[in-house]
């Protein structure tokens, strides 16, 4: 199965990346993502606040990181909005 | 009054017609009702100025207030406060301003100061400590900010400046006060201050503010865990918002035809510091520096430099239909030099720009301008045509209710609430924000009315389509808003200093003295119920709180909001839910009941006396 991941700033400047593909297996989760994602990049990927949006869907409407990923998905990381 | 941390005490008057001035003071009983900022301004307002005084009238009056913490040591205590009769709205405005003018009015012995009555010549205003001048301003008067600050800097190095430009002076509806680089933005605050022939006003002071336990208070601010709180607006400002609004579908393009904006790249806040920043920006005592100072690379203006907000970017860009980030700062000064606000001046010229290829207007009206979407020259060509009030921009510059009277069937394509235009959110794309824009206390502003994108994305509790439930969370956002405005910081740093809607007293008490405890969210909500006084007084009741029909009939056709739309009968749902939580009654005027509770019973008296019940 594969997922797709955005990158916005300030996530995006860390990574160097807009966006990539990433495989998954069953039952992956946000949080899976976030670890291969950290093996991936750095430890340092999750010092940079950021919200997580799955499908245009923030996760802390879905599941959390425990939010199941499937074929096709979204995820997308988001600067923090702190307000207007 | 009894000395109390923070506060100094006196409020200045200042009379224009016979130049003379006087100190009051201020009365504890107020300042434990209202706090500061914004709270007293509204109570000066509402005891002052009656429903028939029209804006540009010399009964108007500007009423400047700081809060308890402004011009403090505490972080980013930069904020004051201006409520007048709108030149945009014609009904009750609050605007809200960095810059050092606050700190220094402080230092100079007031909290606040009201300015009555109308120069019979341009003047400016000179206050250090208890020395009031008005000075002669035929010099300054027609000269641009710019030139006004250079004139006005080189006197008084280390004043705080307020100051107005051309635009004010040809009573454009939405001219602002510009302030030591920031603004009384929203609202046409411009144009009063003209109609009184004040051109600037200059304030120094060498007083020193006194706190309730200075020695805890410093050890309680920590400047770089503030700094690192915000960390993503002290790296990018807050233009890092562009791609995110824009991800989740609703940035507003080409005046709100669409939600997505495809050149996004060209606008963001990458875009920006990679190609345009030279520098950071902060105001008086702030670690974040949020200001992203930026410098114009070609054209007319080039070398000149700007902080552009998050705001005009997308007013003078996206509403415009325009990506040329260049022609977008350049657009920024130019509106800064002529003194508009620059969220109204860049949704108005997209309105306008809809209505020119609608052939609602033409080339006739505009002089030969094309005014279409995507033109950089349409852009500066147009905001030349506002600050001059020439051709079309004569019309333009009366604001939306101006213009709903001269270019028939045209309001069908304004996005505005009460006269205000919008700022950059669609509605469609976050259901609470269309409450946001529709109760707000001043019109369509995002920051007053609440601004709910955070919550309605990350609080389990309110999906973003939902509309129950989202009464209750504007409400909660306008009342922390409302004392947070009368407490004289920035809303940046709120949270990091504990200023939210489970407010953390501790700051406050350390500079006053006084135990605030959990008074925070009752005076909020006790402000905002004032302003709705003022407001139904003025006539504004739940017809004026409705949507522009684009957002009510015309769904988004593209995006994550693909599809939306805010209708009459959903907004209705939105609107009865915030009536009820906010105990005001259908036709969304406050009830006896609420008045009493909030003990604001004595302003429920002079209001029926005002209307004639
Ligand atoms: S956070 Fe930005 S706007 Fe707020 S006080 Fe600091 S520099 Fe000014």
């Amino acid at each position: 199965m594969m997922i797709k991941v955005k990158f916005l700033s300030p996530v995006r400047e860390l990574l160097k990346r807009e966006e990539e593909e990433i495989e998954i297996d069953r039952d992956f989760t946000v949080m899976d993502l976030l670890e291969r994602l950290a093996v991936k990049y750095g430890e340092s990927f999750r010092q940079v606040p950021c919200i997580i949006l799955v499908n245009d869907k923030g996760i802390n409407q879905l599941e959390g990181e425990r939010t199941k990923l499937k074929e096709g998905d979204m995820v997308a990381f988001l600067p923090t909005l702190s307000g207007g | 009054m009894e000395r109390r941390g923070g506060y100094v005490g006196n409020l200045l008057r200042v009379n224009l017609n016979d130049k003379t001035y006087h100190l009051e003071h201020l009365d504890e009983a107020s300042l434990d009702l209202f706090l500061g900022g914004r709270g007293i301004a509204a109570k000066i307002y509402f005891e002052e100025l009656p429903p028939e005084v029209r804006p540009l009238d010399e009964e108007n009056k500007l009423i400047f207030v700081t809060g308890p913490l402004t011009g403090t040591i505490v972080p980013a205590s930069t904020k004051f406060q201006c409520a007048t009769r709108s030149a945009e709205t014609e009904v009750y405005l609050c605007s809200n301003s960095g810059g050092d003018f606050g700190p220094q009015l402080k230092f100079a012995g007031y909290d606040g100061l009201v300015i009555e009555g109308k120069s019979s010549e341009p003047v400016y205003l000179f206050i250090s400590d208890d020395k009031i001048e008005f000075k002669d301003a035929h010099v300054l008067w027609g000269k641009s900010t710019r030139e006004v600050y250079k004139a006005l800097q080189t006197t008084y190095p280390e004043a705080g400046i307020m100051c107005i430009g051309p635009a004010a002076e040809k009573k454009v509806a939405f001219s602002c006060i510009k302030v030591d680089g920031r603004t009384f933005g929203r609202g046409g605050a411009g144009a009063v201050m003209a109609s009184k022939n004040l051109k600037a006003i200059v304030v120094k002071g060498k007083g020193k503010l006194s706190y309730a336990d200075l020695t805890e208070l410093k050890k309680r601010i920590k400047p770089r865990e503030i700094r690192k709180a915000c960390q993503s607006l002290a790296d990018y400002g807050r233009p890092i918002y562009t791609e995110a609004i824009n991800e989740l579908g609703c940035y507003p393009v080409r005046n709100f035809q669409t939600a997505v904006f495809k050149e996004v790249d060209r606008v963001s806040a990458p875009f920006m510091k990679q190609n345009f920043f030279i520098k950071n920006g902060a105001c008086y005592r702030c670690p974040v520096a949020c200001l992203k100072v930026c410098q114009v690379k070609s054209g007319s203006m080039a070398g000149q430099t700007v902080a552009p907000e998050y705001e005009t970017i997308w007013a003078l860009g996206a509403q415009c239909g325009i990506s040329d980030f260049n022609a977008i700062l350049s657009a920024n000064l130019l509106c800064d030099e002529y003194g508009m606000d620059t969220i109204s001046t860049g949704n108005i010229i997209g309105f306008a720009m809809e209505l020119y290829e609608r052939d609602m207007i033409g080339k006739e009206d505009t002089g030969g301008l094309e005014l279409k979407f995507g033109s950089s020259e349409a852009l500066k060509g147009a905001i030349e045509l506002i600050g001059q009030r020439k051709k079309i921009g004569d019309i333009l510059a009366q604001g939306f209710l101006g213009i709903a009277g001269r270019i028939p069937d045209s309001k069908r394509y304004m996005m505005q609430v009460k006269g205000m235009p919008f700022a950059a959110y669609d509605p469609r794309g976050f259901y609470g924000m269309g409450l946001t824009y529709g109760t707000s206390s001043r019109g369509a502003c995002h920051n007053v009315g609440g601004w709910s994108i955070r919550a309605e994305l990350l609080s389990g509790e309110y999906d973003r389509f939902a509309l129950k439930g989202k009464g209750k969370l504007i409400k909660s956002i306008q009342d922390t808003r409302a004392y947070i405005d009368s407490l004289g910081i920035c809303t940046v740093v709120r949270r990091a200093l504990g200023f939210t809607d489970k407010p953390d007293p501790t700051i406050l008490n350390l500079v006053t003295g006084l135990d605030f405890a959990d008074k925070f969210m009752e005076i909020g909500e006790r402000i905002y119920n004032l302003e709705r006084l003022i407001l139904a007084r003025e006539g504004i009741s739940r017809r004026d709180d409705m949507l522009p029909e684009r957002i009510m009939k015309e769904r988004l056709p593209d995006g994550p909001a693909k599809g939306h739309v805010l209708t009459k009968d959903m907004y209705d749902i939105e609107l009865n839910e915030y009536y009820e939580v906010r105990g005001w009654n259908k036709d969304g005027i406050p009830t006896q009941n609420k008045l009493e509770a909030l003990s604001l019973q004595d302003m429920l008296v002079s209001f029926k006396e005002g209307i004639g019940l």
